[in-house]
């Protein structure tokens, strides 16, 4: 039921787990980014198709994500909403105004680059006032401004220095005061932690979390790492191919991702091919192409003897030595992960899956490998697709 | 009128540098090939009269009866100075390569430093340059000096005012213009091929003419056209190394606008230069596209 | 350096084969140097040290005139080809709309693809056919056009290195083009800038073909003046003037690679 819900659900509306935006849904609220049918070709020899009718809308003050894997068409469509590339075909709304005949210049959008792209001749100070110079403010303000910009990002002493003077965290972060001194309406972000290391990169987030409440400016923010993701956003698109695959909220998006390659490209999942064997009210029998039968939940619009695509996440399932019920199999790999272990599973057909499972006393493994083991789920975390 | 204006904005900034470009370089070339095409007047410039005269006299001469009879004097110049110009090359492929491939192995500062040595007396004037070889190479000059002390010879060797005198101040001249593509192309190149082909059982020579002399190619290329052309039409060297006596090309023609004053001569002998120039130009462009296709498989 | 520490493309010889062609690299300039504080007129044997010649060099008023001549033309044409470069590779670098880049390019290298005699012969018969005569000015304007490729590669390698997301991030924080080109494009290349400039400053003042066919009775520079003595007879003056010029080259060329190199980083 869930399921077909979250599929039917319209791009743009709010999820259910978030009651107190959901009054909005009765008023008109403009968004702050609005895409409608929008289409970037490269043009070039071979021109490149890098975004296909895309349909979006980035509601006021939201911390907005855009993942997917390399080459999908993120940086593409930042920066056609910042007015680095011109829209092949499309409308580009910020705050209902078409923007796709301004400049750059002329929109009030800032950008935090993946480099930072920090102007390496001018100091930390100059770099912060340079946006809001060029926007007219006197030096005498620009400066002061740009100090209090310093001071929220907790570099306040490092005003006088050169951009190469700083480290690749500090530079990070000269980047985002940078971008929000001119206190933009939309602020993007493209990438701007994958080159900081691991634990930088963890506190980056929480700051940029308090950053995005503090100042109230709608974060578009580009990543492929879908941990950052979950962790981060109010909600999230998912890109593949130049093509939208789902937005909604990180927990939608890991529970009921709408398709394969969501499901696939966040957390990891064990497919089966299945056909509906016998619909049981609630639940229905699946029976999987190694010949098991699987119990999950019953989704509309599909009859028995359809064929579908379940799956399920490693976290979800439970192995046990009593092999009287669930799928049987031979346990092929063991990997001690600290706080889990994964247990890498062969089953009938020598199709692979794996099972996580949290270490909560010692960690000492619960079968050892090549023991036969029965994998069981919960059928209401059994997920059903169209194949 | 809208798009005219654009277009006007979209080539503004490269039209001054094409303005003079036409202008003073394609344009005047243009007319000294008009001008190979017309009779001399008598003290310098043309008559506005067609003649091939001026080529014919590329090859043939009037003898005392006004008739025609081929000359081979010119086409010996021209001979001279693409060969003198062609040893020039090798000489500086010989001299340089070697030099480029020890300054691609340096560490990155000392590789800085090397280059600049090299590029400094390129900067330094050409004249002063050659005229540093006159005091070397003359008969009472250093290394007659030397050899005659040393005993190695009782009467001075004739150095200076020979065809090789001429070519160690042209590779003398030009050498940066060879080092500098080559050590381009071989600081691309990955060490790691390098190591590939030794761990493939190459020895070292054979590393190097199998893989690292086919990456160069480019470089050689490159460097060989950037000598080739200004040693074709050089005129310093062979007026001060080789005495005025081994005539090359641009002694020939700069003797036209100056005491000969038989311009359309003078720009038949030019358009001769270039005639060799784009010939050479095209048979290396040739070259390098064999090598390079043959390099991607 | 120990055996073991060798790069893997180390070869026998090759140190003592560059070490030969350094001193082959030298030597004339060296040679040139010394005699230059000889105190005979010989530029051969060495009698003693003088500054006789630099003395001579100094007092003499043709030489005067050359070396003004020379410094006057090298700084108009160095500052009309690095004018003219600079927006032509600003145009070609950041100019997406632009058709036949590749061609302009290709234009912009053109001096250095023509004997300079030919070069030279030509321009002669152009001036005269049109009837300029304008002393040093014909000479300027061809040293321009010789030069601009010197300007021009220079400054074309900064732009190519450097961030274009620089210039995005001006524009994306309210510059317009031409802000942006003043505060942020321009400060940037400005190394390339003025090592083509001084580039194509040193290759006016080198030149000497085009000069020699262009020259009129006034117009002569410091190359011809040279050229002029060498034929009739050497004395160390000469030199002496040489290793000025050489002295003067090496502080150009070396401030020149130094900011490229400091920036570059
Ligand atoms: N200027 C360009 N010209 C031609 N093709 C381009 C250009 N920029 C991007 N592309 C192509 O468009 C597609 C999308 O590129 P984009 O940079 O948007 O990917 P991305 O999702 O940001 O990837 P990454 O995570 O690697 O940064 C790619 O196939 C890329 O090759
Ligand atoms: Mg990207």
């Amino acid at each position: 039921m869930r399921l077909n819900a979250t599929t039917n659900m319209p791009l743009n509306r709010l999820p259910e787990s978030k009651p107190d935006l959901k009054k909005d849904k009765q008023d008109v609220v403009i968004p702050a980014i609005e895409m409608t049918d929008l289409c970037k070709v490269y043009s070039g020899e071979t021109p490149v198709n890098a975004l296909h009718n895309a349909n979006l809308e980035v509601h006021d003050n939201e911390f907005f994500t855009l993942l997917g894997p390399s080459g999908c068409g993120k940086s593409t469509l930042l920066r056609l909403i910042a007015g680095f590339e011109t829209v092949t075909s499309g409308n580009l709304k910020l705050f209902g105004e078409e923007l796709s005949a301004l400049p750059p210049e002329k929109r009030p959008i800032n950008t935090v680059f993946q480099h930072y792209s920090l102007f390496p001749h001018m100091t930390v100070l100059e770099n912060v006032a340079f946006g809001l110079r060029r926007q007219g403010k006197s030096e005498r303000d620009a400066k002061m401004t740009a100090k209090e910009m310093l001071d929220l990002v907790q570099l306040d002493q490092y005003a006088q220095r050169y951009p190469k003077q700083l480290s690749g965290g500090q530079q990070q972060r000269v980047a985002l005061a940078r971008a929000l001194a001119p206190h933009p309406r939309v602020l993007l972000l493209d990438e701007p932690l994958s080159a900081l290391d691991l634990k930088l990169r963890q506190s980056m987030r929480v700051e940029l979390k308090r950053l995005q409440r503090e100042t109230s400016i709608t974060f578009v923010f580009v990543t492929h790492d879908q941990e950052e993701a979950l962790a981060m956003s109010d909600r999230i698109a998912v890109l593949s191919n130049g093509r939208i695959q789902q937005v909604s909220d990180p927990a939608t998006i890991y529970e009921h991702p709408e398709n394969r390659f969501v499901a696939d490209f966040i957390g990891d999942a064990n497919f089966f091919d299945a056909k509906i064997d016998k619909v049981d009210g609630e639940f229905t029998r699946y029976r999987l192409s190694t010949g098991d039968i699987l119990l999950g939940p019953t989704t509309e619009a599909r009859s028995e003897g359809a064929e579908v695509s379940i799956f399920f996440r490693p976290e979800k399932a439970t192995v046990s030595l009593d092999l009287t019920g669930g799928l049987r199999g031979r346990v092929k790999d063991i990997l001690y992960l600290g706080d889990s272990t994964e247990y890498r599973i062969y089953l009938a057909d020598q199709s692979e899956i794996s099972l996580k499972a949290e270490n909560l006393k010692d960690g000492s493994p619960l079968a050892e490998v090549g023991t036969d083991v029965a994998v069981s789920v919960d059928p209401n975390a059994i997920r059903v697709l169209s194949r | 009128m809208k798009s005219l204006r654009a277009l006007l904005v979209t080539y503004a900034g490269v039209m001054p540098s094409m303005l003079m470009l036409v202008g003073f370089l394609v344009l005047p070339l243009a007319i000294i090939l008009v001008f190979s095409f017309l009779t001399p007047g008598p003290y310098g410039g043309v008559e506005p009269q067609v003649s091939v005269a001026a080529y014919v006299k590329l090859f043939f001469q009037k003898d005392l009866y006004g008739d025609l009879t081929f000359n081979s004097s010119v086409l010996e110049i021209a001979f001279r100075s693409v060969k003198i110009a062609a040893i020039s090359v090798l000489g500086c492929v010989l001299l340089g390569a070697p030099v480029a491939y020890y300054i691609a192995q340096q560490p990155k500062r000392r590789r800085n430093t090397l280059l600049l040595l090299i590029t400094i007396p390129f900067w330094t004037n050409l004249l002063i340059r050659t005229y540093s070889w006159i005091i070397i190479l003359r008969d009472n000059g250093l290394v007659n000096n030397f050899l005659i002390s040393a005993n190695l010879t009782e009467a001075p060797v004739k150095l200076l005012y020979t065809e090789g005198s001429v070519v160690i101040g042209l590779v003398y001249t030009y050498v940066p213009f060879m080092i500098l593509p080559i050590y381009a192309a071989l600081e691309r190149l990955d060490a790691g091929l390098i190591e590939a082909a030794r761990d493939l059982y190459a020895s070292k020579w054979r590393s190097v003419t199998s893989v690292v002399i086919p990456l160069a190619a480019p470089g050689f290329t490159a460097g060989s056209i950037l000598v080739f052309i200004p040693c074709l039409g050089t005129f310093v060297a062979p007026e001060l190394l080789g005495g005025g006596k081994h005539l090359m090309l641009g002694s020939l023609v700069q003797m036209q606008f100056a005491a000969g004053r038989n311009w359309p001569y003078g720009s038949a002998l030019a358009m001769m230069i270039m005639a060799v120039v784009l010939v050479c130009l095209t048979i290396f462009a040739l070259n390098a596209r064999k090598t390079g296709g043959g390099m991607q498989h | 350096m120990k055996k073991n520490d060798r790069d893997i493309r180390w070869l026998p010889g090759l140190s003592w084969l560059t070490a030969l062609f350094f001193l082959f690299l030298y030597t004339p300039l060296l040679v040139l140097v010394v005699f230059s504080f000889n105190a005979s007129r010989s530029t051969t044997v060495w009698s003693g040290f003088s500054l006789e010649w630099y003395h001579k060099a100094f007092t003499n008023d043709a030489i005067r005139v050359a070396t003004q001549n020379s410094v006057i033309i090298a700084t108009l044409a160095a500052i009309l080809a690095t004018t003219i470069a600079t927006s032509a590779a600003l145009a070609l670098a950041r100019n997406k709309r632009m058709k036949g880049k590749q061609a302009f390019h290709g234009a912009m290298l053109l001096p250095l693809m023509i004997p300079e005699i030919v070069t030279a012969v030509a321009t002669l018969i152009f001036f005269s056919t049109i009837g300029l005569g304008l002393g040093l000015g014909n000479i300027i304007l061809a040293h321009t056009v010789f030069c601009i490729p010197f300007a021009y590669l220079p400054i074309k390698a900064r732009l190519e290195s450097m961030d274009e997301n620089l210039e995005m991030a001006a524009r994306d924080l309210y510059a317009d083009k031409w802000a942006t080109l003043r505060f942020v494009t321009l400060p940037l290349v400005m190394p390339g800038i003025i090592s083509g400039a001084m580039l194509a400053f040193i290759i006016s003042l080198d030149d000497f073909i085009i000069t020699l066919m262009l020259a009129q009775a006034g117009s002569t520079t410091l190359p011809i003046y040279i050229y002029s003595f060498v034929r009739v007879g050497i004395t160390p003056e000469i030199n002496a003037v040489s290793t000025i010029l050489i002295g003067f080259s090496v502080i150009v060329v070396s401030v020149s690679a130094f900011l490229g190199r400091k920036t570059a980083s």
